[in-house]
């Protein structure tokens, strides 16, 4: 039995009367305020099948996985099943009726071990005084029935992201869900991981389970569901089964447009070297290295796109560019001028502009209005003050030409940034920034969380100041991102960084990533 | 005193039962801190729920003649306070350090003015009856550790069974489980469909009883007599004792004999009239905190949940009255390999 059958095209075979159970939202609404999040949307799960729920951000997705959670309740509409309505109004009762979520960002607890999170809050195992013997055989049992692989006695916080994910689809079977929701399942994963969490979920629908699989990512949806739902603003736009509808289709569907050309690139010679780091090293914690001689070249007019999953060092490398944290070995070159552990403002002076990766940390004032934003990394240069005091003409000048080339959607200048969406936040940062005439640009995951339209101008705005001849590196956890931009490609993997060759495959980029593709003789 | 007298067991032994009896009340505390914050709750109202604790526990042991009794009604008004604190900070998401500073700020005027309104007329200080203390047979006769560790108070063998109580509790119980998750994830615990909120407050609940109880040790069994500021920092310390004992009973009972044999010192060496200023004696366990908390608590791991409020789901009415009216109308799925 159980023989690995290939991703889809598998038929809901056989029901016997216990296994066959239909699981639905009928017709939810739910609003927040004016924001109509859920309006009308009916989706249902058959056992045995995996559904995707297909849409951009923002488009209602989250809020209908809530509510089939208890995690929200809808205005109108009921969640049932086999067409009797359920009472969820907590994840207690979810589980209770055989619902478990897997979230984007895991629910487990960093400092426990995998058995103690798989245990927490089960009452099976215990009441006062838990049962560990009985668990641990108990679980492993399931584990080595759908093949999970995992080591129990290991502390969640020294798993890689996959084995996380794994820990949390054991973590739903132990509480005995069939319904599974998974959130985003493929975004932290390297291919070869969504690759075996595709064989994972495959084993359990053949094992009667049901799968929703919440994404805003195309292939995915395809490549591991029977049928596929689009939402687009609130809206659910239709079910089909995926074998029954194409890519294109889908894309008109989520955006209610066809997906524009991806981008061009011009060809432009790349100039002298602007960005060089030779040999850069940082201590982590407890003697630990976070970054391990980091060697870096960027040239004028050039894109170099840095690969790799998230915390592999990426972080400390732009804030070690940016001058946030302290470099304990090598140098960093501007433009033939050494940088190194230079205060942060002088680096910046000196013509690095950077979009941070947590814009709403580390970019934006939330609460503040566009044009206290615009001129938040600027407001000290003398065109924006006169011996101390802002001169109010000029910033506004300066917002609205902003709002004005930048296209940022928002209702007047001193509207709070809060009440732009992420898209036309993000169209404020790369403005403020291309406005300093950078000559090196670090971009930091420059389209997380915007829709399709923002990540296409965002990336024509990259393009565009490559050809100006800015040096950009380009950090991004998105492959397709980094292999439609880039002018060369290194990927990051625990602090190392590996050199690959011209126009690598996915498949090369993805083996780096694992730390199983073989650099050539002296390209390290 | 002559530096040699230092080196004899007869400075020692009567030193470490000092310790013993003064960390018995810091260990109370403590213990019950370390509960609260590994829950993700920090309670710095500790100090006041001590004072409170001292006052009711004095008064109540003063009315009734019964100290068991003066102690049973401190750890009820002490837990009393912490569901205030609890249901601020758990329920309305109030900041757990300034709904801690206000605890103290109210409870504190609250214990002293308790004190005064109802002794304003007397003119000698109220007194208990001294607890005596219990030699346990066999066991206060061993070598050493003898007479520090079982010729004391009877409380004090009621700390040494609540050590462990509260190690298999935290860190061995489903319960404890649930806490230390609630400590460092609580969205986990949440969507792991425990309720959250309840089980902080139940964490909470046992800081107060704990508190309270470690005041009315003071008072009752120690001093035997209520006297204003008498916590004088205790809560405190205890605070640093749980960062120095990383949050780990049997580690936090360690670094409570720690803080209770430096105060024993101290009072030592006053006594014997060493030419050190006796405020800078008096200072050594507070500039022990400092020390701690200066060069410990910056590298301790605190629970990473510690002083962030979960929030309560709200759910509107209108919402509810969609939903089947029984409330068990939860549909199982069939369990496989059923």
């Amino acid at each position: 039995m159980n023989s690995r059958s290939p991703l889809r095209h598998i038929a809901i075979s056989e029901k016997t009367s216990a296994q066959s159970w239909r699981f639905e939202a009928f017709k939810v609404s739910k609003s927040y305020g004016a924001v109509v999040a859920n309006d009308d949307v009916s989706v249902d799960l058959k056992a045995g099948e995996i559904h995707a729920l297909l849409g951009e951000n923002g488009a209602g997705k989250s809020t209908i996985m809530k509510i089939l959670y208890g995690m929200e309740l809808p205005d109108a509409g009921h969640v049932a099943i086999d067409d009797k309505v359920l009472k969820i109004t907590s994840p207690a009762d979810a589980i209770a009726a055989g619902i478990a979520m897997v979230h984007q960002h895991f629910m487990l607890v960093p400092n426990l071990t995998v058995l103690e999170n798989l245990i927490l809050g089960n009452r099976r195992f215990g009441g006062i005084l838990s049962d560990r013997r009985a668990a641990r055989a108990e679980i492993s049992a399931l584990a080595e029935r759908y093949r999970i692989e995992v080591d129990l006695q290991k502390t969640v916080s020294k798993l890689s992201v996959g084995e996380q994910q794994r820990v949390e689809i054991l973590k739903a079977l132990v509480r005995g869900a069939r319904i599974l929701i998974l959130d985003e399942p493929t975004a932290v994963l390297t291919p070869q991981e969504i690759k075996a969490l595709g064989l994972t979920l495959r084993e359990l629908a053949q094992e009667r389970h049901g799968i929703f699989i919440v994404t805003h990512k195309l292939p995915e949806a395809m490549g591991l569901s029977d049928r596929v739902s689009v939402m687009r603003r609130g809206r659910l736009i239709g079910t089909w089964p995926t074998d029954q509808i194409t890519s294109a289709e889908l894309v008109m569907h989520m955006v209610g447009r066809s997906l524009p050309e991806s981008v061009s690139r011009p060809e432009v010679l790349p100039g002298p070297t602007v960005l060089e780091l030779r040999d850069i090293c940082i201590a982590g914690h407890a003697g630990r290295t976070m970054l391990q001689n980091i060697n870096l070249e960027i040239a004028e007019g050039e894109i170099l796109g840095v690969a790799g999953v998230e915390g592999n060092g990426q972080q400390e490398l732009t804030e070690a560019i940016a001058g946030l944290r302290q470099v304990s070995a090598g140098d960093i070159f501007l433009c033939g001028n050494v940088i190194t552990n230079s205060p942060a403002a002088s680096i910046l002076a000196a013509g690095v502009a950077h979009i941070p990766e947590d814009r709403h940390r580390d970019g934006v004032v939330l609460d503040f209005s566009l044009t206290d934003n615009a001129i938040l990394v600027d407001h000290q240069t003398p065109a924006f003050q006169k011996r101390g005091v802002i001169d109010q003409g000029a910033v506004i000048q300066f917002t609205d030409r902003l709002i004005n080339d930048y296209q940022i959607r928002c209702s007047g200048r001193e509207a709070p940034m809060r009440s732009l969406s992420g898209g036309n936040q993000q169209k404020l940062v790369l403005g403020r920034e291309l406005a300093r005439r950078p000559k090196m640009l670090i971009a930091v995951q420059p389209t997380r969380g915007l829709d399709v339209g923002a990540i296409d101008y965002v990336h024509r705005q990259l393009i565009e100041q490559r050809s100006a001849g800015v040096a950009i590196l380009l950090i991004s956890t998105e492959l397709d991102e980094i292999i439609a931009l880039s002018d060369r490609i290194v990927v990051m993997r625990e602090g190392r960084v590996t050199q690959l060759p011209d126009r690598p495959s996915i498949e090369t980029i993805g083996a780096a990533m694992l730390g199983s593709f073989d650099a050539p003789a002296g390209a390290e | 005193m002559t530096f040699s007298s230092f080196l004899e067991l007869s400075f020692w032994i009567p030193l470490l039962a000092a310790g013993v009896r003064v960390a018995t009340p810091l260990l109370f505390a403590s213990l019950g801190e370390a509960v609260s914050e590994r829950a993700g709750v920090i309670n710095v109202g500790l100090e006041g729920m001590m004072a409170l604790g001292a006052i009711v526990g004095f008064l109540v042991a003063y009315w009734t003649g019964l100290s068991w009794a003066g102690l049973l009604a401190a750890a009820a008004a002490g837990l009393a306070a912490s569901l205030i604190f609890g249901f601020l900070t758990i329920f309305r998401g109030a900041d757990q350090v300034v709904t801690g500073i206000v605890m103290n700020i109210l409870l504190l005027g609250l214990a002293s003015f308790a004190y005064a309104s109802i002794f304003s007329s007397a003119h000698v200080v109220a007194q208990l009856t001294a607890i005596p203390i219990f030699r346990v047979p066999w066991l206060s006769d061993l070598p050493i550790i003898g007479r520090p560790f079982f010729a004391q108070s009877p409380i004090v063998y009621v700390v040494y069974l609540l050590i462990p109580v509260f190690w298999l509790l935290l860190e061995h119980s489903q319960w404890g489980l649930s806490v230390r998750a609630a400590g460092e994830n609580p969205e986990a615990v949440d969507s792991a469909g425990i309720n959250i909120w309840y089980l902080r407050l139940q964490a909470v609940a046992i800081c107060g009883a704990m508190a309270g109880l470690a005041g009315a040790i003071l008072a009752v069994i120690q001093i035997g007599a209520y006297v204003d500021g008498m916590i004088s920092g205790r809560g405190f310390i205890a605070l640093a004792i749980v960062v120095f004992g990383g949050w780990r009973p049997w580690r936090v009972a360690a670094a409570a004999l720690l803080f209770g044999v430096v105060d024993a010192f101290q009072l030592r060496l006053q006594v014997s009239g060493v030419p050190i200023p006796s405020p800078f004696l008096i200072g050594m366990p507070y500039i022990l905190t400092i020390v701690v908390v200066a060069f410990v608590a910056g590298r301790a791991g605190y629970p990473a949940a510690i002083n962030k409020a979960y929030p309560l789901r709200h759910f509107s009415r209108k919402a509810r009255k969609l939903l089947p009216a029984d409330s068990a109308a939860v549909h199982p799925l069939p369990q496989e390999n059923s």
